[in-house]
């Protein structure tokens, strides 16, 4: 029923911001974890921080990821390992990490210690950090 | 194809827990009294499916096993995102079990077959950590049958894979999929006794000597599809029952969870939008009790409703009538019959203005529900369950359904 003026907005409109989409484009491989830890602290993380885990994202050099450990789930920086090419420069940096039957050994850079912990079927990477989510109340 | 889930339960236990890798894994079910699922690592250290907890108790120590009671919550959400997987890759899917499903594709080139069920188990692995197995033949029987032998095979079978007629030849007949144990003497009086025999029975005489189940299933096992696909059904009856986690020996807890069960009985009812015309109610001790005692009544409704007030009402007179002292209760089930599709228009005689009401009140409280969780809001009767709810002691987090739950990244 159209009385008055019509909306100067009318053919503008569109919908709200679904949030919940643009957090987790991929619900069925996106987990959430809470940080136990003050120790992350230098890669962004904050004790209680809630995080999004993509499983699907391929890891990149430098992405944030959690491997899985027996000591639990553990936050690392991804590292492809460095390559000798033919003559003899590295070239991790500019390689994306794919893993193909000879690829070099991938490994992450636990962000609490310091350590460094190979991706292997013992430690496999559980999923890229895609999203932190950090409560200021 | 028929896709399912190696060892679920124990699979989803461990996606959350890489601190057990190595370690056996094992699930109870039924109030923590028998294994229902267990992973590779338990399996090689003697446990089986079906072993009484408390007979292999000593073994878990020896072990050093990890423990956990049915958590129906996490594995009913890791199956959702398994199912939403398989819905992108396949153009139809059914679902059969928790773990299980049919995929269905039009007719494939065997090398495509099996592309697509590698591509299938790589995608659900690296988005949940879930490993499935696949079998590929033409109808389902054949399928799940190519799936048993996919778990000895590298995780995919197709049905052209090896000479099919020498493995089912190795199968007893009551291994198949649709030929249950009273069956299995059935047939063996007709000189069948493994799958190979029961694939070449005659489909004539099949279809005399056998049930129509049966003479399906000898279809099947020849390549030719008999089974139909699962269409939608509502159902014409809804239970609700558990066993108490200890025996009950007073009516009161037995009135409390009479009025829950009833309570998310009613609740699927709404859910497939139907109304009941009758209830029913059954208490029972245990199998063995030599005390023993069950009994069961039944009464239609005034009129057909969904009213959880009205049915839990019904509910609690009927078990008045049956519940007698002096037993030690452990089972009780509530039983909604003749379900009907929710009536559009109100009858002759209806007060529609109360009926509007009562519509109104069951909106509101599922709408809390939904938002607060299920046990939110009950119905006169305080909810102090710890007496009676089954027994489940060692029960993992919701990681993927509660915040509280969430696992800890360090």
């Amino acid at each position: 029923m159209e009385t008055g003026f019509p909306s100067p907005a009318q053919g503008y409109e569109e919908q709200s911001i679904d949030l919940p989409r643009y957090l987790i484009p991929h619900p069925a491989c996106t987990f959430l974890m809470r940080v136990g830890t003050d120790g992350l602290e230098s890669s962004g993380l904050c004790k209680n921080d809630i995080v999004i885990i993509d499983r699907s994202i391929q890891p990149y050099h430098g992405a944030l990821t959690v491997i899985e450990t027996d000591s639990g789930f553990l936050c690392g920086v991804f590292l492809p390992e460095q390559v000798k090419t033919d003559n003899g420069h590295s070239d991790s940096a500019r390689r994306p990490a794919q893993k193909t039957a000879d690829s070099p050994p991938r490994a992450v850079v636990c962000v609490s210690n310091r350590t460094r912990i190979p991706v292997t079927d013992e430690t496999p990477l559980f999923g890229v950090i895609t999203r932190i989510i950090r409560s200021t109340i | 194809m028929h896709a399912d889930a190696n060892s679920f339960y124990a699979s989803c236990e461990s996606l959350f827990r890489p601190d057990l890798r190595g370690r056996p894994v094992i699930v109870l079910t039924n109030n923590d009294s028998i294994i229902i699922s267990l992973n590779a690592q338990a399996k090689a250290d003697g446990f089986k499916r079906g072993d009484k907890f408390k007979d292999i108790k000593e073994l878990c120590g020896i072990r050093n096993a990890a423990v956990f009671s049915s958590n129906y919550t996490l594995y009913a959400d890791i199956s959702r995102r398994i199912v939403s997987i398989y819905v992108c890759l396949a153009p139809e899917v059914e679902i059969y079990s928790i773990d299980e499903c049919f995929l269905f594709f039009p007719d494939l080139h065997k090398n495509a077959c099996l592309e697509i069920a590698r591509t299938i188990r790589h995608e659900i692995r690296r988005q949940t950590g879930i490993t499935v197995s696949i079998g590929i033949a033409p109808t389902k029987t054949l399928a799940k049958f190519c799936n048993a032998q996919a778990k000895h095979a590298g995780g995919i079978f197709h049905y052209q894979d090896k000479n099919l007629d020498d493995l089912l030849e190795q199968t007893p007949a009551g291994d198949i999929w649709g030929i249950g144990w009273n069956r299995v003497h059935t047939l063996a009086s007709y000189g069948v006794r493994n799958a190979l025999q029961l694939k070449q029975f005659p489909p004539a005489k099949a279809k005399q000597k056998f049930t129509l189940g049966g003479y399906n299933t000898v279809m099947e096992l020849n390549g030719i599809r008999s089974i139909e696909k699962n269409e939608r059904t509502q159902k014409q009856n809804i239970c609700c029952s558990r066993q108490f986690g200890k025996k009950i020996y007073d009516i009161a807890s037995i009135e409390e969870a009479l009025c829950e069960y009833t309570a998310i009985a009613v609740r699927r009812m709404r859910e497939q939008k139907s109304e009941a015309k009758g209830i029913s109610v059954y208490i029972a001790t245990g199998h063995s009790d030599p005390n023993r005692f069950f009994d069961s009544r039944y009464r239609d409704l005034e009129r057909p409703t969904s009213f959880l007030p009205a049915i839990q009402t019904a509910a609690l007179g009927l078990l008045r009538n049956i519940y007698q002292d002096g037993y030690g209760f452990l089972k009780v089930m509530v039983n909604l019959h003749n379900l009907q599709p929710c009536r559009m228009q109100a009858e002759l005689f209806d007060d529609i203005q109360a009926l509007e009401k009562q519509e109104q009140l069951m909106h509101c409280m599922e709408k809390l529900a939904g938002r607060y969780g299920n046990g939110t809001l009950t119905l006169g009767i305080s909810a102090k369950k710890a007496e009676w709810e089954t027994r489940r002691e060692y029960l993992s987090p919701c990681y993927t359904t509660r915040m509280s739950d969430l696992p800890v990244l360090r």
